[in-house]
């Protein structure tokens, strides 16, 4: 592939798609696939042949288009003016007929989902740029917005430390949990000693009810091929590997279908771009267990063994896969990179907060009316999220938390919305930023019963090695049984309490370190919901089923 | 000379010098301050998994495990700091219940001073008495009894892994790992099978590392603390490796064997080396007996010696046979009884093979575990040496080239890259002329792809049967001097022997003399003769048919040397006292002479067992 050759597929690509009139985009991701929008798709593409509109109409499978609540969803866009398109929700294959004949005409009313909603508007999408809009499936849309533009310029402009300045004047932090500097670690993997050094991309993603990860893979992927091989040229590797879930089906064989059309095109494998840069991807499916996405475990995953982390240091940046230097990002992490290079650090660092730079991709899920995927600028307040952007709290309930980090993260109260969704506001109350999982619940949610839902995720998804971990979970798990069904005591809380600190303190890794978080958290600002089940043997919230009869205290 | 490097660092306010690379624990360990820790092990590798060994290091923002933790510079640590003791009970706690430890109905359990758990023994000195946590009573951990010599208790489990990592580093077989995760861990074996079904081959390693009473021995399971036996350091005289072992005995009995860590076989042990020898055995013999009216009858050594030495008189020639078992001193005392006082050359080994030896640098058993490219030429190393084995299987798993030359199949077939028959590797001479100046032609291919297979490697070591022809052995002979070779002998202690001139051979005599020691026949059967005397421990079916019975020591009563497979001689030391009616070998062929009437020295018996070592 020569820049040439790159520039001339995105030419011929534009020049194909201002040939149509009109596109419309079906969403094929996972999301709506599963209210079988193929079938939408099928019947749009017969539509549009029955009736002879093959050159003027394209009918294409795309990424998530966001709504994911409201799908199967379809864009109809008419290639002259492209932000005239109309966004159709909840499709069946009965509706082609009425959306090809729309075409020319006003847009289908029954079917419209109006985008001039805050769920639109109040979005910032760089990682989800492309999602909804290009096919997955062909890389050559991918290169007519840009894609590639950025390895590009890397390879041939730039030399290794200035990407590695480039990304870390961004202030890209890792979008996988934990929220460290990226420029940073990719200049620790770049002064690692030996030769042979590793990319991973890890899309484990095992937050329950987190999608974030597949949506980009399966929407997007090659923005996520191009991330890893600007790491790759940046911190002096030559193979990459991806650890995805071997859950998303879909995402796999899209990655898959996407290494093949970057490796035909020059873009992965010997000497990209012509000089003597060399990049490999390979695929690893992961065994589905949420501790695998630690990168320790997901190293020794990798190397064929039995996904447990183990102590750091040595950190994989030192001595990852195979006791080479590694650097493992996440997908939104990689997904970023890209137009950080097309765009410059300092357009990214313009985004965001001080400390926070960019968006962050959220799985918006719960007692919200509009659920599904969004991407909003750092430093947001939690109540845009929730009210505009969520359209608030459905069936005339109040909001009572926001849950974000998962199974590592806290329950935010109402008494805190106005805070600014950013990694040191989260910590600062007890949450973390985690993978983007959000989980927004109403007074009909009790926080014990919260609590002990992620604690049984903890204690059933614990490596099982380390003891702190393995049994702390398994233990404090116990005490929320007892709490909840109304056989607790004030020792229980105390042996809680204590418990939250000893596996915070103690544990091997992440998992054990986080797990008392929910916890914490719902301890700090609901312990009157403790209180009510230990003393007085009552579940404000009325979800827990207590045994113990009131009259016992 | 650059001096070796060091770090500087502080423990419990003791400054400390530590090597480059060590952790926490280990520089703390050789300074004599002991970090408490239950899943590290100082022969595995260090996995920091059970949060006992956590200290505080300034300016780490938590605990970190000492035992995973690499030294630096200037580090200042604090091992029980209250923080650091805080956080151990807790974890103790946790691991106490975790699971139901019932300590007294333990075969591990003792008193703050006594106990042998190691889970216990911290619980005394940080004074558990209690824990706060809900015990796991409920439920039933289930109990493997499937395998011969140990069970395996799964409600003492402290899932430390100190098996499963000795079963991967130590045996290289690979039996033991971890199913399920978070609360539901469980150690299994294979695909989760019962032991008694799984590829474990009985060695016993993950039994020596066992902290707690998860792994018990069954036969010397409630039979004395560690604080009430002896341990004894000695030889295994199991096999030719002559694995280091540590007796443990009490009472004159011996309860159990563990491996030596500082011996060449670094504590591993086969299951014949550590279970075999505690198993019961046949019936000793107490006294001589002597053969009336057709039955054994038990009498004084006076009388069986005398009568026996009437019939070596008579005879015209005495045949001896001797077992490959007995130690130098036996077998040169032997030896010299038939030369000297008997005036015979007819006597040998009663089995055994040995190979010859020096056919290059000799190789040392570490040198096989560290190899690059192992070449095993006849033999079954995995069969009769199987320490040997292991070790193998542990080059393999770091990536050694295993070539397998032989004609029968073998269990190391399936870790071989390059699999030969010996024809493959014979030379065949020309003429005798240049057979003399040794070049040689050669008959098949694999001569070439062994030769490239040596010389790539670094650390390259041939292990080689008895047997073959001598056109095998001068393309041994040729292969480049890196090499190391490490003879396959059978039959404990047949270099020793051999260097007593004594071989498997045919003997020829109408009377016969066979010393067996604790050796048994395993089907074996001895050559029919008009007289036959069998000196041996226990009874079996080559004392059935002897003339005369005398009595002999068995290994663990015995004293001396024997050779091993390295060529190097090893102590054999004595862990029990025999019973009184049982006299040393050498001692009876003192007495044996005495009454054929040709007085053996002592010293005469010694001078030639000492020119052997
Ligand atoms: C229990 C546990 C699970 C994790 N799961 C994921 C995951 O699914 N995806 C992910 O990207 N990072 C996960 N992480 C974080 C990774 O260890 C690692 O920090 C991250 O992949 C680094 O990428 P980043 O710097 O781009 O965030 C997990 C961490 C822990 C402790
Ligand atoms: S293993 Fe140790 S702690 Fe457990 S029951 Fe036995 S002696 Fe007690
Ligand atoms: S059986 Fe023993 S060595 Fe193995 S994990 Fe359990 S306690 Fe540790
Ligand atoms: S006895 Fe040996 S082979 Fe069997 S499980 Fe233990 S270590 Fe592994």
């Amino acid at each position: 592939m020569t820049p040439e050759e790159l520039s001339k597929i995105a030419t011929i690509e534009q020049e194909e798609q201002q040939q149509h009139k009109h596109v419309i985009q079906v969403c094929v991701a996972a999301g709506c696939l599963s209210s079988h929008s193929d079938q939408v798709k099928d019947a749009l593409d017969k539509e549009v042949s029955k009736r002879g509109l093959e050159n003027t109409c394209h009918v294409k499978g795309v990424g998530c288009l966001g709504l994911c609540a409201a799908g199967p969803l379809v864009r109809v866009q008419p290639t002259a003016k492209p932000d005239a398109a109309v966004m159709y929700q909840a499709v069946t294959a009965n509706d082609a007929a009425d959306i090809v004949s729309s075409l020319e005409g006003p847009p289908v009313k029954r079917l419209v989902c109006p985008t001039n909603v805050p769920f639109f508007t109040r979005q910032k999408k760089i990682v989800l740029e492309n999602s909804g809009i290009i096919d997955p499936d062909r890389i050559e849309e991918y290169i007519a917005v840009n894609g590639y533009a950025g390895l590009l310029q890397v390879v041939s402009t730039m030399r290794p430390s200035e990407v590695i300045d480039e990304v870390m004047r961004s202030g890209l932090r890792g979008r996988g949990g934990a929220g460290f500097s990226t420029g940073l670690k990719w200049s620790t993997v770049a002064k690692g000693r030996g030769s042979t050094k590793y990319v991973i991309c890890n899309a484990d993603e095992g937050d329950p009810g987190a999608f974030m990860d597949r949506s980009v893979l399966e929407s997007d992927p090659h923005r996520v091929l191009e991330g890893m091989a600007i790491a790759a040229y940046a911190v002096g590797a030559s193979q990459g590997y991806i650890y995805v879930r071997a859950e998303y089906p879909l995402a796999v064989k899209r990655l898959k279908a996407a290494i093949r059309q970057a490796e035909r095109a020059g873009l992965l494998g010997n000497n990209i771009f012509g000089i003597t840069f060399n990049f490999s991807i390979d695929i690893r499916l992961g065994a589905g267990a949420f501790v695998c996405g630690e990168e320790t475990a997901l190293i020794a995953s990798i190397e064929g063994k039995r996904g447990t982390p183990r102590p750091r240091p040595p950190y994989p940046a030192e001595s990852g896969l195979w006791g080479c230097p590694t650097l493992i990002n996440n997908v939104e992490t990689f997904a970023n990179v890209p137009p950080i290079i097309r765009n410059g650090s300092a357009w990214f660092a313009g985004i965001g907060t001080e400390k926070s730079k960019g968006t962050k991709v959220f799985a918006l899920a719960g007692r919200v009316t509009n659920t599904g995927l969004i991407e909003v600028p750092m430093g947001i307040p939690l109540r845009e999220i929730v009210y505009d952007i969520g359209g608030g709290i459905p069936d005339g309930k109040k909001l009572k938390a926001v849950q974000t980090g998962g199974p590592s993260g806290g329950c935010i109260p109402e008494q805190h919305l106005d805070m600014p969704v950013d990694y040191e506001s989260l910590a600062k109350v007890g949450s973390i930023m985690g993978s983007g999982g959000m989980i927004i619940m109403d007074d009909t949610s009790c926080m014990v019963d919260v609590a002990k839902f992620f604690m049984e995720f903890c204690r059933s998804e614990s490596c099982g090695k380390c003891v702190p971990c393995r049994v702390g979970t398994a233990q404090m798990h116990d005490l929320l049984c007892r709490i909840t069904d109304g056989s607790g005591t004030a020792d229980d809380l105390t042996l809680l309490i204590e418990l939250c600190d000893v596996l915070r303190a103690t544990s091997l890794c992440g998992l054990g370190q986080t797990a008392p978080n929910p916890v914490l958290t719902t301890l700090q600002f609901f312990k009157h919901e403790y209180d009510a089940h230990i003393q007085k043997k009552t579940c404000p919230a009325g979800s827990c089923t207590i045994h113990a009869p009131a009259e016992v205290i | 000379m650059v001096a070796a490097p060091v770090v500087n660092i502080t423990v419990n306010g003791k400054a400390i010098s530590a090597r480059p690379g060590q952790t926490v624990l280990q520089a703390a360990a050789d300074a004599g301050i002991e970090i408490p820790a239950l899943c590290n092990h100082p022969h595995l590798r260090p996995e920091g998994s059970c949060r006992v060994c956590l200290v505080e290091i300034e300016k780490q923002r938590t605990l970190q495990p000492a035992c995973t933790f690499p030294v630096a510079d200037g580090m200042v640590v604090q091992t029980e700091s209250a923080k650091a003791v805080e956080s151990r009970k807790m974890v103790l706690q946790m691991i106490f219940s975790e699971r139901s430890h019932y300590c007294m109905y333990c075969q591990m359990s003792g008193t703050a001073q006594s106990t042998d758990c190691e889970l216990q023994k911290l619980g005394y000195r940080y004074g558990l008495n209690h824990w706060s946590y809900g015990p796991n009573y409920a439920k039933n951990w289930p109990i493997d009894a499937t395998r011969t010599h140990f069970v395996m208790d799964h409600a003492r489990c402290i899932l430390c892994r100190r098996c499963v990592r000795a079963c991967q580093q130590i045996a290289a077989n690979h039996t033991l790992g971890v199913q399920q995760r978070g609360f539901k861990t469980m150690i299994c074996a294979d695909d989760n099978v019962q032991f008694g079904e799984s590829s474990c081959v009985s060695c016993g390693t993950c039994l020596q590392v066992c902290p707690t009473g998860a792994l018990a021995d069954r036969r010397s399971a409630y039979r004395g603390h560690e604080s009430e036996v002896t341990r004894t350091k000695a030889v295994c005289l199991g096999c030719s490796v002559g694995c280091g072992i540590e007796a443990i005995t009490r009472d004159n009995q011996l309860l159990r064997v563990e491996g030596d860590w500082k011996a060449g076989n670094e504590g591993m042990l086969c299951s014949v080396g550590r279970f075999d020898v505690v198993e019961p055995k046949p019936v000793r013999i107490m006294w001589p007996m002597v053969r009336t009216d057709g039955r054994l009858v038990e009498t004084s050594w006076d009388k069986a010696l005398t009568f026996a030495a009437g019939k070596f008189r008579q005879a015209h020639r005495v045949a001896g046979l001797a077992s490959p078992r007995l130690p130098n001193e036996a077998l040169a005392a032997f030896a010299c009884f038939f030369h000297e006082v008997l005036m015979s050359n007819e006597v040998g080994l009663l089995y055994g093979e040995d190979p010859p030896l020096e056919l290059g640098q000799p190789a040392v058993l570490h040198d096989v575990a560290a190899s690059d490219c192992i070449v095993i030429i006849a033999g079954n190393p995995m069969k009769q040496q199987k320490v040997v084995g292991h070790l193998i299987k542990r080059a393999y798993d770091n990536d050694a080239r295993i070539i397998v030359v032989n004609d029968r199949p073998t269990e190391l077939d399936s870790y071989a890259h390059l699999r030969l028959q010996l024809q493959d590797v014979s030379y065949h001479g020309e003429s005798p002329f240049e057979q003399l100046k040794n070049t040689y032609h050669l008959r098949g291919t694999g001569v070439s792809q062994l030769k490239a297979a040596v010389e790539a490697a670094q650390r390259p070591v041939v292990l080689y049967g008895g047997g073959l022809t001598t056109t095998v052995y001068a393309a041994l002979r040729a292969l480049p001097a890196k090499v190391h070779f490490l003879p396959l002998i059978n039959g404990t202690n047949a270099a020793g022997a051999a260097r007593l001139g004594l071989r498997p051979r045919p003997v020829h005599g109408e009377a016969l003399y066979v010393m067996v020691g604790d050796d048994l026949p395993d089907g074996m059967v001895l050559p029919h003769r008009q007289f036959t005397l069998v000196q041996s421990a226990y009874r079996s079916a080559w004392t059935e048919s002897a003339d005369v019975v005398l009595p002999a020591m068995i290994w663990a009563e015995m004293k001396g040397h024997m050779i091993n497979i390295e060529g190097r001689s090893l102590p054999v030391a004595p862990l029990l006292v025999a019973p009184k009616s049982v006299h040393a070998c050498w001692e009876t062929l003192l007495q044996l002479s005495m009454r054929i009437g040709y007085s053996l020295s002592f010293d005469e018996i010694s001078d030639i067992s000492k020119a052997v070592v």
